[in-house]
């Protein structure tokens, strides 16, 4: 797994946010990570791109409740922080899901999600998700659900999030490894 | 839209990212025993081979866990006593709730893949019983939709918030948590069990699986304990 890129100036409330990330990310690592992504940032090349990436909506079981998941790759010199999503056919919520003190399942909406300079935040399963509720469509596998990802920097990303087959809890990890 | 109070801090309305962070942190910290610790287990360098080897996931219960000895509602809305249902047959137990976009699909999958790969033989008659906690949402029809669009083969189950409650204590599972509801959109989220029970033939329960556990692993050890094998 690729460290994160040595610290950049930035402000304190960056610095501070960022730093909590990565004290979550520790915790997720000692206990052993359930998944490759424990949602921290990891280091992309600074080829002054910003994009979002692999965006896809897993077909899902509840026809008005389904997840969105991408990959924000801030090739930038600057940190940006993505502070919402909106969507024409439902209404999106940034949440992780996590295991509570008491060994809970459950989600906590992420009001501002950090992306810094030189690195990407992938959204994946059993961790960063954007949660679509009140679809207005019943999706079928092959639509397309549009989003708008809002950035402080980086402004509006538009991403057309492909509805897939939902992956198996391992399948999906393989398939990230192989592309490092 | 979802409110931002917190689930585990009750009456806290200025839950700011940075503080979830830390109660996270704390929180992951102090789990300990974490199933994902246990998941770990069988992939010690985050290795790429896809087949664990030979290392059991799961949590070893000595003693074993005795079933819920409740009466569910089942998704025709018949009464569906649990140890009667259940006795002599590999018994997977999950609680979940059906408005959950994330960790129950995804585990449903995942367990609904593995059968699939067994195939036929031991292993693949694990039955999967998935109780929705979420009482006002998770009616038998909607258990019945959810459940079908994964593999209509998992049982749904629901009951009164007390009967859901019994048999949620009698694993030992934390307390079930359902946020309000404050602005009445019907959108909220629950904080629910987030491990795997199996019942092996013997009628109790030896391993308790995290809910994040791979396909792969589960292809190994379903049909080890289908056969009696937990250790």
């Amino acid at each position: 797994m690729l460290e994160p890129e040595a610290p950049h100036p930035m402000s304190s409330h960056r610095r501070s946010s960022i730093s909590a990330l990565l004290l979550v990310a520790l915790a997720v690592v000692s206990l052993g990570a359930c998944t490759s992504g424990d949602g921290r940032a990891e280091a992309t090349p600074r080829d002054g791109e910003f994009r979002v990436t692999d965006a896809r909506v897993d077909y899902p079981a509840n026809p008005t409740v389904a997840a969105a998941y991408f990959t924000i790759r801030n090739g930038t010199d600057h940190d940006d922080e993505l502070v919402g999503v909106t969507t024409s056919v439902a209404t999106a919520t940034v949440h992780r899901s996590l295991t509570d003190e008491a060994g809970r399942a459950t989600m906590v909406k992420v009001a501002a999600l950090g992306i810094p300079a030189g690195s990407s935040v992938a959204f994946e399963s059993g961790d960063l998700h954007v949660m679509l509720n009140d679809l207005s469509t019943d999706l079928e596998v092959g639509d397309v659900v549009p989003l708008d990802l809002r950035f402080r920097e980086a402004g509006t990303v538009h991403v057309e999030a492909k509805v897939v087959e939902p992956q198996a809890s391992g399948e999906a990890t393989e398939e990230t490894e192989h592309d490092h | 839209m979802t409110t931002e109070r917190s689930l585990h801090l009750p009456g806290d309305p200025g839950w700011s990212r940075r503080r979830f962070l830390g109660v996270a942190a704390t929180g992951l910290a102090a789990v300990g025993l974490g199933a994902c610790s246990l998941d770990r287990a069988s992939t010690p360098d985050e290795s790429k081979e896809e087949a664990p080897s030979g290392a059991w996931a799961g949590e070893l219960q000595d003693p074993p866990l005795e079933r819920p000895d409740v009466t569910f509602t089942d998704m025709d809305g018949e009464p569906f006593p649990f140890l009667e249902k259940t006795e002599g047959k590999l018994s997977v137990l999950f609680f979940g709730y059906t408005n959950c976009p994330d960790v129950c699909p995804v585990f449903l999958t995942t367990f609904a893949r593995a059968i699939e790969a067994i195939g036929t033989g031991p292993g693949s008659e694990a039955q999967l019983l998935f109780v929705g906690v979420d009482v006002q949402r998770d009616t038998p029809d909607q258990l019945k939709t959810f459940l079908s669009r994964i593999n209509p083969t998992f049982i749904g189950l629901t009951g009164s918030e007390e009967v859901i409650a019994e048999a949620n204590s009698a694993v030992f599972n934390p307390p079930i948590e359902i946020e309000e509801d404050t602005d009445g959109d019907g959108v909220y989220l629950v904080g629910h069990s987030s491990k795997v029970f199996p019942f092996t033939a013997d009628g109790v329960g030896h391993r308790i699986y995290p809910s994040d556990v791979r396909q792969q692993q589960l292809v190994r050890d379903l049909p080890l304990l289908s056969e009696g094998t937990y250790r």
